[in-house]
């Protein structure tokens, strides 16, 4: 770290504007750090604030770095990272390192990796979290039959189990499988050792007889043994497993303090067979800002970062910290929740670093694909087939 | 008037029936999402789904008021607003009165290039628009905000209806009398049209105080935020926090409700042309 | 003394000057923050370029080509249309009949407009959450009453088959209010001697709508229907709001096609904008051929 005195100095009376998609309770907490951070650093940085719907913020941040009006940080996620660093659009962080305080090897490698294309590093991360994880309720074990302290280990349990607990009469289900989302069977496919394509080879895996076989599981699920109720989306899921009508769902961490204020009786784990993927989001700085704004903003990043700070958000939160330190702290330890959280992260698994395809991938090929097949029970090899070439175009597409 | 009393009944409670019919359909998720405002957060959206629930409380409220600066955003929302609608009577009755009452060439041309314009989505067209405000130095200010929207092509073609429906007479008379078109204009045919002009009113500040997407792109600091951006900070991209969401709702909804109250006796005048033909 | 001819001259320059002072303040405006914006969008249709606006390739009519072979293309124009002619129908229809019935100044004729004007006050997202809310088949109350009442449950937003038309339902309820309350407007402005005339030649109520209102109303009626079709073929905040275009794509109009492709997922706004040029054709062609029809009926009864 070297900061001379004058670099300090010439930070003084610095405003930085820093936006993101942090709507909701989380935005409160983001509130509050920033608000600490104005009143107790000693450079006279200011920083405000600007928090805005995930579509405003992803129409507005490209205008403004076109026409040179953008923000000096924001909070970014690594799935669109690709489009922005081959436009040039974030700058490198890799000082960062240097003439900042938070220690590189306290971060997860894997994390780390999310946001470095072509050897640089494009974000710091801010937050990392499992995209999917294991809840199961309790109570809905009990009553059929099975032992409360152990969910499924592995996917056909998970199945079976959720075949025990639904009863459609009591509008009770045994598992959530959401529209339009195709979390859980990306899940299941990375528990079979594939990703979406494989990404030596360019090409797509749908048509591989292990992929099939997942999409053929989950449909029969659907379908035929009925254990989910069709056509939910996620924020619905929400309601029903709060409302203890779901046996076992699967989603992110921040369902975490909802459910704890509505009093279902509920567990979390990992999820069986398999590393879990990962959410993320991280800072980064639009490549029109000038330096002295970056060394600003490090600054600023230097107190979100505090081993201090991180712990207070991973409680506050219910999300896992992000520093290997503050994991091992005994306070998040107890939490049996966090502890569940934190256990995934090192060997989580990042989907597609870098890769500008995904995202157009995810929303023309994949979710229609599940959503035929799950809910308008198409054929399952010929969707797969259909869908399997038109991923190949947009791979091969430039 | 009614061939016999029987038939008026009948023809009344029919018609009272159904208005009433609409009246529930309209205000039956109104009620909702009122009472709800006032719900705990998990009582809100449970099952099976109910309207009441056992305890209530101002929470919800206490939330937006706390965590937005919501004064600041409803002085913006009213400039903004307000700042359009009047611009928009000005412009858009001048404009609609010289295609309704005046000859001039091109004059189907430039109406149909104008209707034109209101046949393209904005996201297509707020980038040039960003950057045009941007080059004028104008983003982040008030007058950034209302300029490109003080003239709206619904609020001329809205205009130019209303002024062809009213008797050609009328300026006929005036002309002959020797008046000023301008004259004849505000003194004569503008106050006829006070139902379509406080109509034109509320409808351009009703459509400018929910209007997210515009706002939100030629502003950067929140202080110059606008009511439409409070109501989508609840929304989170994973969780949505229904009770301040309902209660922004409610409290976004309130002041143009009081508005339209008021502007109500304008709407529907009776009498205006009929004068002239006795 | 001067030629009339002469006269009619001078008056004409002079109505065409008034005219343009009339109107220059509002085509300034527009020229500037809706015309050049409009053309150069349209420009970028026949390149390929990102948001950032960087790297601009001329691909010349590509876009349309892909467009046009693009099955998910047409599926949202079959989706579009189906909303716009359906929505603009049914709005038109209804709040011209509430406009009849509510159009007197009794207590109760006051109320029932200020409540039927309730849902336009709204903003479209707060109305997208709210009958998400009500209407969805698992937590909502709507279903649920339907359910209780003996009758299937239904699955209203998650068909299919019945997506699209709660969409229309839910456009039409926020919507008709305005609609009404602008050919309200009109009907005041229709002098009740007509009417007085043709009581006394013993015309019923119907006759009287049918002959005297709606030619009187004729300018706003179709200002409702033109404006309402203009809009309606944009339709975008409803349909992202409830349904995201789901499900299995029922919903998906082209303006939400645009936004997926323009701002999300391939943020192509090459693409975008070619896409936009082909729908703004579309509503020109039945737009401006409706509008010429009513116009021309309009002139003929105005003059």
């Amino acid at each position: 770290m070297a900061n001379s005195a004058e670099t300090e100095a010439s930070l003084d009376g610095i405003t930085l504007s820093f936006w993101n998609s942090y709507t909701g309770s989380d935005g409160d907490i983001l509130r509050e750090y920033v608000n600490e951070f104005n009143a107790v650093n000693e450079y006279g940085i200011t920083v405000n604030m600007d928090i805005m719907p995930w579509d405003t913020f992803s129409q507005k941040l490209p205008q403004t770095i076109s026409t040179n009006t953008a923000p000096d940080v924001v909070l970014w996620g690594y799935d669109g990272l690709g489009a922005y660093v081959s436009e040039g659009a974030f700058q490198s962080l890799d000082d960062y390192w240097e003439k900042g305080n938070a220690p590189k090897d306290d971060f997860h490698a894997n994390i780390l990796d999310l946001y470095n294309i072509d050897g640089v590093q494009y974000e710091i991360p801010f937050v990392a979290f499992g995209a999917t994880y294991y809840y199961w309720n309790k109570d809905l074990f009990s009553a059929a039959g099975l032992d409360p302290e152990n969910p499924g280990t592995t996917w056909d349990e998970v199945i079976e189990n959720a075949k025990k607990i639904t009863n459609a009469s009591e509008n009770i289900y045994g598992m959530a499988i959401p529209t339009g989302d195709y979390q859980l069977t990306h899940a299941m496919i990375v528990g079979a050792g594939y990703g979406w394509y494989d990404e030596e080879s360019n090409t797509s895996n749908l048509t591989r007889p292990e992929v099939i076989d997942v999409f053929t599981r989950l449909q029969n699920a659907v379908q035929a043994d009925k254990v989910s109720p069709m056509n939910v989306t996620g924020n619905e899921f929400d309601t029903l497993f709060a409302n203890g009508r779901i046996g076992q769902y699967f989603n992110g961490p921040w369902l975490l303090n909802a459910l704890r204020e509505s009093g279902v009786n509920f567990g979390v784990t990992v999820l069986p067979e398999g590393p879990v993927s990962m959410g993320s989001t991280g800072f980064a700085i639009p490549s029109t800002v000038s330096e002295e704004h970056k060394l600003a903003v490090y600054k600023f990043i230097d107190y979100m970062m505090s081993a201090e700070k991180v712990k207070e958000w991973s409680l506050k939160n219910g999300f896992p910290p992000v520093l290997i330190s503050v994991g091992e702290d005994s306070e998040i330890l107890n939490d049996t929740a966090l502890r569940a959280y934190t256990e995934g992260l090192s060997t989580a698994k990042a989907k597609y670093v870098g890769s500008q395809k995904v995202s157009t991938i995810s929303s023309e090929v994949v979710g229609p694909l599940c959503e035929q097949i799950y809910f308008g029970n198409a054929d399952v090899a010929e969707s797969c087939e259909k869908a399997a070439k038109k991923m190949d175009d947009i791979l091969t597409q430039e | 008037m009614y061939k016999n009393m029987k038939q008026m009944k009948t023809g009344t409670v029919v018609k009272y029936m159904f208005l009433l019919l609409i009246c529930i359909l309209v205000l039956f998720p109104f009620f909702w999402v009122v009472i709800s405002s006032f719900k705990f957060e998990r009582d809100i959206v449970t099952y099976p789904p109910t309207v009441f629930a056992k305890n209530y409380t101002l929470v919800n409220y206490r939330r937006i008021l706390d965590y937005l600066p919501i004064f600041t955003y409803i002085k913006n929302t009213v400039i903004f607003a307000v700042g359009v609608g009047i611009c928009n009577v000005i412009f858009d009755s001048m404009t609609g009165y010289a295609f309704a009452r005046m000859n001039f060439r091109g004059k189907n041309i430039l109406f149909t290039i104008i209707l034109v314009t209101m046949m393209v989505p904005f996201q297509i067209i707020m980038t040039p628009i960003y950057m045009e405000v941007y080059a004028l130095g104008m983003l982040d200010t008030y007058i950034g905000l209302i300029l490109p929207k003080i003239t709206s092509a619904y609020g001329i073609y809205m205009m130019r209806s209303f002024f062809t429906s009213l008797p050609k007479e009328l300026e006929e008379a005036a002309r002959i009398d020797g008046l000023s078109e301008i004259k004849i204009f505000y003194k004569i045919m503008l106050p006829l049209c006070r139902p379509a002009t406080v109509t034109l009113f509320v409808f351009t500040l009703m459509g400018c105080w929910n209007d997210l997407l515009y706002p939100m792109m030629l502003t950067s600091k929140s202080e110059m935020r606008t009511l439409s951006a409070g109501v989508a900070m609840f929304v989170g991209q994973n969780v949505v926090e229904y009770g301040p969401s309902l209660a922004i709702a409610i409290v976004s909804m309130l002041p143009l409700l009081i508005l339209f109250f008021f502007a109500q006796k304008y709407f529907v005048e009776g009498v205006a042309v009929t004068g002239l033909k006795d | 003394m001067v030629s009339s001819k002469k006269r009619l001259g001078n008056y004409r320059k002079r109505s065409e000057r008034t005219a343009f002072l009339f109107m220059l303040p509002s085509l300034s405006v527009l020229f500037i923050f809706v015309f050049i914006p409009l053309v150069s969008s349209f420009i970028l249709g026949v390149f390929d370029v990102n948001i950032f606006l960087t790297n601009f390739n001329f691909v010349g009519l590509k876009h349309f080509q892909n467009i046009f072979a693009d099955e998910r293309v047409w599926n949202a124009f079959k989706n579009t249309f189906i909303f716009t002619f359906a929505e603009a129908g049914l709005q038109v229809s209804f709040g011209f009949l509430v406009a009849c019935l509510i159009s007197g100044n009794t207590f109760f004729q006051r109320a029932a407009r200020s409540i039927y004007f309730i849902p336009v006050v709204c903003s479209m997202t707060s109305v997208g959450l709210i009958g998400m809310m009500i209407l969805d088949p698992n937590i909502g109350s709507i279903p649920y009453l339907i359910a209780s009442l003996g009758f299937d449950k239904p699955m209203m937003l998650k068909d299919p088959k019945t997506a699209l038309f709660i969409i229309v339902l839910i456009t039409v309820w926020k919507n008709f209010g305005q609609t009404m309350i602008i050919l309200a407007a009109g009907l005041a402005g229709i002098g009740r001697n007509y009417y007085e005339a043709a009581q006394i030649d013993g015309a019923s109520k119907l006759q009287q709508t049918r002959f005297i209102t709606v030619p009187l109303i004729w300018p706003s009626l179709s200002f409702c229907f033109v404006t309402n079709l203009i809009g309606s073929f944009q339709v975008f905040d409803i349909a992202f709001v409830a349904t995201k275009g789901g499900p299995l794509f029922s919903t998906e109009t082209v303006v939400q096609l645009i936004y997926a492709r323009g701002f999300s997922g391939d943020m192509n706004l090459g693409y975008a904008s070619a896409l936009a040029v082909v729908l703004l054709v579309v509503i020109v062609v039945f737009t401006m051929t409706l509008y010429g029809l009513l116009n021309r009926q309009e002139r003929k009864m105005f003059g």
